[in-house]
């Protein structure tokens, strides 16, 4: 794989680009899903390529190909270099990339257990086990669940001599129930937290239990109450807040999106260069770190697509934005002199873009209040949990958020369930009312497995890790 | 590749076509169906089908060179240039095939040229904003960049300044992005096993089964898959062999039709049709925007829905925003941009409410029209451009 990656970066420099880089990928997946009593998809999927990006003249090319021979790696050099001198006939002149330096490493993902070594009749069987567990009464019409696991071998080299070569390990299962009653049917689901590490993440998990509250909790949601609508106080659990830090933060402050890179398809942003270091993203309690080295992150690796070192950052620091996501590309745009390494490619036929990197949200303090205690602590609220609907604009000012599960918090206790609950904000407005965050026992890595961007479309993943939150006097209940 | 043993199945896949990969892949396929467990639900393989003949192959597309691309993009970014605004977008030329096979004799080839442009303009300072697209055309010379990047700049001239207004239902006039994206949403909920399950909203609550005979939307509308339409020209066979035929979902506002799996139609003693979303046609209408705006008391012309995400599935309910331009319109002409607004409506009710529609046009590799309708919710005003 390094002497295929090498040649190609020659070729292209050998047909004129002033940088070449090339990643030889060899992505490994197995999924096993099941529903209720049968084994529905058993795959073993295995794909191999290379993609060449070579710069010139101030404009980048792309070529890739899953012929691995020497005519066709050339072939494809060449095609990279001609898409390259094509787009700089007319592409304003990017500003100076930044740095990149050799490096000839490894990097493997921590892991106890290989998921492929794993045999398959366990997975179908603890999986088969799930969804018996979910059925737990006659409401529960269809429960279905699956495990996924890959293994991305990459190695990249480019112009000025890095060899890197990483190998990904991602394990993630899920489980869903489908409750019907007469007048409508209702889902829950759990997951473990995607990410990146062996199959222990599977053991480690009460699937018994789980499996089981899943079957109760979407049988519970037939006979819910409808939420009334108003400005209600928000209790948000980590596997909630996941997907709002996603979209209304994650989003927002990745520098290509703020320069308009992207505004053909996913948008823009918000946020302009001028407001880092100064503007009120949030309350003071809001503290988000950009990490792709945080041990078992999804998005986490050695180095980026750009062969640049993976970092820790601060987006957020004491509710003021003060970091934005960047590459190699695009970092001159605010004064950086070293890209963020935020650069990723989801295929060796996918050119790399700047894509949120783990970005969490930090607990509390010692004195921060425990999850009881912060719910005892409100009088009138809604506590959510999981991910439901989600939706945000393409400046990412309005989002809808639902939820998966719905609870009515009265007089500092939990009650009864709830449902058709959405709410609605602004973005900042949101973080800005944020009045409580819990202390670190409550903080959980969750994250989001389908973040999609690009054109054509690129699938990310990455962790936001959160602890319980509280929100105060957010509108509930627009959508009818 | 599937491998199949007494019912118990396991797939693999290679980007690896060299022949010793595909006996790999095929031992791979195989020790997967030998762990895996019996299937009741299975089927026998599909053997031989007829599929339709459509030509959707363009030579001159195939061989569309890097530099053509970029002569298109070019007519876009000089232009936004000398006006001062800023361009993004795509171009983008190939070409695709797929086959399928069995060992019962199925055999099914099919190769397309695909192309593709689409040009959002953003006027000074980010004051206005629109966007025009062409996807999934068999043709790139039928790319008109030219076209594309005047009417997008004057109309993200037109969307400049916004007035906000409260959020509400109004009538509005849809443009076909947003009429595709809610003809998708509608086609993707159409599954017989769902409805018949009761988790669906064409599930027969009161009944028992599904919706199929009944009235679901205004009768103005009939949807349809049609693989053969000359402005489509699709695969005419879905990835597991089944030809994509012309089948009617919804005729005159009334369920014609659902997806029947092939497992699902034996069991309910039905044909296996579908799935619901291969090359749509939305049909029941004639004549232009234009024609639709002339005749529009008043109301919002909205250009484009965007971001749309499933609220509620027993009803179909969505929420999303719209993008690219919303005007208010007045007699029959348009009288002032806008601000976006968030909604929360369903395909079934904004297809009930529909006035009049336009010739459908292509979108997305299907055709859909502009829908001129007496009311859509929205629910919040966004300060997105």
């Amino acid at each position: 794989m390094q002497q295929i990656a090498k040649n190609a970066v020659d070729e292209a420099v050998r047909l004129g680009a002033e940088y070449a880089d090339a990643r030889v990928c060899h992505y490994q997946d197995q999924r096993v899903d099941v529903r209720d009593e049968i084994v529905t998809n058993l795959l073993d999927r295995e794909e191999i390529g290379v993609g060449v990006r070579c710069y010139y003249g101030g404009a980048w090319g792309f070529a890739a190909t899953h012929v691995l021979t020497p005519e066709e790696i050339a072939a494809t050099a060449a095609r990279a270099v001609a898409v390259a001198r094509a787009s700089a006939t007319l592409a304003p002149r990017l500003g100076p990339l930044a740095p990149v330096y050799p490096h000839v490493t490894t990097y493997v993902t921590p892991h106890e257990i290989d998921p492929f070594t794993v045999p398959l009749e366990e997975k179908i069987d603890l999986l088969l086990s799930i969804t018996k567990g979910m059925h737990v009464g006659p409401e529960v019409r269809r429960a279905i669940a699956f495990m996924e696991f890959t293994r991305e071998h990459k190695v990249f080299a480019n112009s000025v001599g890095s060899v890197i070569d990483q190998t990904i390990i991602r394990s993630h299962a899920s489980c869903t129930a489908f409750a019907v009653g007469q007048r409508e049917f209702k889902t829950r689901m759990f997951e473990t937290p995607p990410l990146n590490i062996g199959y222990e993440h599977i053991k480690r998990q009460d699937w018994e239990k789980e499996a089981r509250r899943v079957g109760e909790e979407a049988v519970g949601q037939l006979s819910a109450v409808d939420v009334e609508p108003g400005y209600k106080t928000l209790v948000l659990s980590p596997s909630h807040l996941c997907l709002t830090i996603h979209e209304s933060v994650g989003h927002p402050t990745e520098l290509d999106r703020i320069l308009g890179m992207e505004a053909d398809m996913a948008g823009t942003s918000f946020v302009k260069p001028e407001m880092l270091g100064r503007f009120q993203y949030g309350s003071p309690l809001v503290n988000l770190v950009a990490d792709r080295t945080m041990p078992n992150g999804r998005s986490t690796v050695g180095f980026d697509d750009d062969g640049v070192p993976t970092r820790r950052f601060d987006v957020v620091r004491d509710g003021v934005l003060v970091g934005v996501s960047t590459n190699r590309e695009t970092a001159f745009a605010i004064g950086d002199e070293d890209s963020r390494a935020c650069n990723y490619a989801d295929g060796y036929n996918s050119t790399p873009i700047v894509r949120i990197p783990n970005l969490c949200l930090q607990p509390g303090g010692k004195d921060a209040p425990t999850l009881e205690e912060l719910i005892s602590d409100t009088e009138d609220g809604i506590l959510i949990d999981g991910r439901g609907s989600f939706s945000i604009d393409h400046q990412r000012y309005n989002f809808q958020f639902g939820g998966d599960c719905f609870w009515e918090i009265k007089h500092g206790k939990i009650g009864r369930m709830l449902k058709n609950v959405t709410y609605r904000a602004n973005s900042t407005d949101f973080w800005r009312s944020l009045d409580a965050v819990c202390n670190a026992d409550y903080w959980q890595p969750q994250g989001v497995v389908n973040c999609g961007k690009g054109q054509p479309g690129q699938r990310a993943q990455m962790t936001h890790g959160a602890p319980w939150a509280r929100f105060r006097n957010i509108k509930v209940g627009e959508a009818r | 590749m599937t491998v199949t043993k007494d019912t118990k199945s396991g797939s693999a896949s290679t980007t690896d076509f060299r022949p010793e990969s595909l006996r790999e892949l095929a031992r791979r396929a195989e020790k997967l169906a030998e762990w895996n467990k019996p299937d009741p639900e299975h089927q026998p393989p599909l053997g031989p089908q007829e599929y339709a003949a459509i030509d959707g192959y363009v030579p001159e597309t195939a061989a569309c060179p890097p530099a053509e691309r970029a002569k298109l993009v070019g007519v876009i970014t000089r232009y936004c240039e000398s006006e001062g605004a800023e361009a993004a977008g795509t171009c983008y030329t190939g070409e695709r095939l797929m086959a399928v096979g069995d060992s019962a004799g199925l055999f099914g080839y099919h190769r397309w040229t695909t192309a593709g442009l689409t040009c959002t303009v953003r006027t000074s300072g980010g004051a206005g904003s629109s966007r025009s697209l062409v996807e999934d055309v068999r043709d790139h010379r039928r790319l008109d960049a030219e076209a594309m990047v005047r009417r997008t700049h004057a109309r993200a001239r037109l969307s400049e300044h916004p007035r906000t207004l409260e959020a509400r239902e109004y009538p509005i006039l849809l443009e076909p992005q947003g009429v595709a994206m809610f003809m998708l949403w509608l086609a993707g909920s159409l599954d017989a096993r769902a409805a018949d399950e009761g988790r669906s909203a064409f599930s027969n609550r009161a009944e028992g089964g599904n919706l199929c005979g009944k009235k679901i939307v205004g009768e103005r509308v009939t949807l349809a898959s049609s693989p053969s339409h000359p402005q489509i020209l699709g695969c005419p066979f879905h990835g597991d062999g089944r030809p994509v035929g012309e089948t009617t979902w919804v005729e005159n506002g009334v369920l014609k039709n659902l997806y029947y799996s092939r497992y699902w139609a034996q069991k309910q003693g039905k044909p296996a049709l579908g799935p619901a979303g291969a090359s749509l046609v939305l049909s029941g209408g004639a004549g232009s925007v234009d024609d639709l705006l002339c005749e529009m008391k008043e109301g919002l012309l909205v250009t484009t829905l965007w971001y749309i995400r499933s609220v509620d599935p027993n009803q179909i309910l969505v929420t999303g925003l719209t993008r690219d331009g919303v005007f208010w319109v007045e007699n029959g002409e348009i009288a002032y941009p806008v601000k976006n607004f968030r909604f929360n409506d369903s395909p079934l009710r904004l297809f009930s409410r529909v006035e009049a529609m336009s010739d459908p046009v292509p979108m997305y590799g299907h055709l859909a029209p502009a829908m001129r309708a007496s009311a859509f919710g929205f629910t919040s005003v966004s300060d997105a451009i």
